[in-house]
């Protein structure tokens, strides 16, 4: 597989996240699409990383960040969908239609 | 650039296990099947950073996508269970459009990335002394990026409390 390849299965698990992201109403769903989303991401920048520069590392550094920022967002989202799944009994994006507890 | 023609066929079926594993996550109608088929998406790329020679980023992958974030999936799951076995889509007029939008996004990534001239004569070897290729990654994050790593982990700390507080239920005996 050379870099193209590569970027294009990157793109393509991106959509793949998007899609999820925006056509499923499930908030655990929501959350794992944009887990893909990062980790389409993370594809890119490791193949950049092997395939375009001979001595950088930047990529892969960049990758673990990513992942540092992803599990982050995962606890603390899904903290978020705990709290409202108490509140509604719903986990489905039409349940939060008010900001007040 | 050529790769062994045996290392080209394991990435091609690791990329066709991914995308189809992937689909399958956003298109079923189990919430925790969904979080299955995201497990292998997710140990995919880690093979895919395998087979990029990039161990470090791929050992972390397992570690903290296929193993932390799954499991704290699959809790959020089991917590949740009301919405099991209904396919809950937004209405056929945003599906659509969305579709339409995702389609043409990937079409235009695709044909520039194999319409940019790379430049890929530096392709970086595989560093089999000792200790690979995390002595680089070590000396990137703790001397360059040494700023970044530090917000890094205030942002962790911080995310853990905010889970933390978020999660906690309020005492029954508040005054």
């Amino acid at each position: 597989m050379t870099l193209e390849h590569y970027i294009a299965v990157g793109s393509i698990l991106f959509c793949i996240g998007l899609y999820g992201a925006l056509v499923r109403k499930n908030f655990v769903l929501i959350l794992m699409s944009i887990e893909l989303m990062l980790n389409a991401v993370n594809i890119n920048l490791v193949a950049f990383s092997r395939f375009i520069n001979n001595a950088a590392y930047d990529g892969q550094i960049f990758a673990l960040f990513i992942m540092i920022i992803a599990a982050s967002e995962a606890a603390v989202g899904l903290a978020i969908l705990l709290a409202i799944f108490r509140n509604t009994g719903l986990i489905e994006t039409d349940s939060v239609r008010s900001m007040k507890g | 650039m050529t790769e062994p023609f045996l290392k080209d066929v394991l990435s091609w079926i690791i990329v066709a296990a991914m995308l189809g594993s992937a689909l399958r996550m956003v298109f079923h109608k189990n919430v925790m099947h969904s979080a299955a088929y995201l497990a292998v998406t997710l140990v995919g790329t880690a093979g895919l950073f395998f087979l990029l020679y990039a161990e470090f980023v791929g050992i972390s992958q397992l570690l903290v996508y296929a193993g932390a974030v799954v499991v704290l999936v699959l809790i959020a799951v089991m917590a949740s269970t009301k919405t099991y076995a209904r396919m809950e889509l937004t209405g056929p007029a945003q599906t659509g459009t969305a579709a339409i939008g995702v389609l043409a996004l990937a079409a235009l990534m695709i044909y520039l990335s194999f319409r940019t001239a790379w430049n890929t004569s530096g392709l970086k070897p595989y560093i089999s002394t000792k200790g690979g290729d995390i002595t680089p990654i070590g000396e990137g994050i703790l001397i360059q990026y040494v700023l970044a790593f530090e917000l890094a982990s205030f942002i962790l700390l911080g995310a853990l409390i905010g889970a933390i507080v978020l999660i906690r239920k309020e005492p029954e005996d508040a005054p």
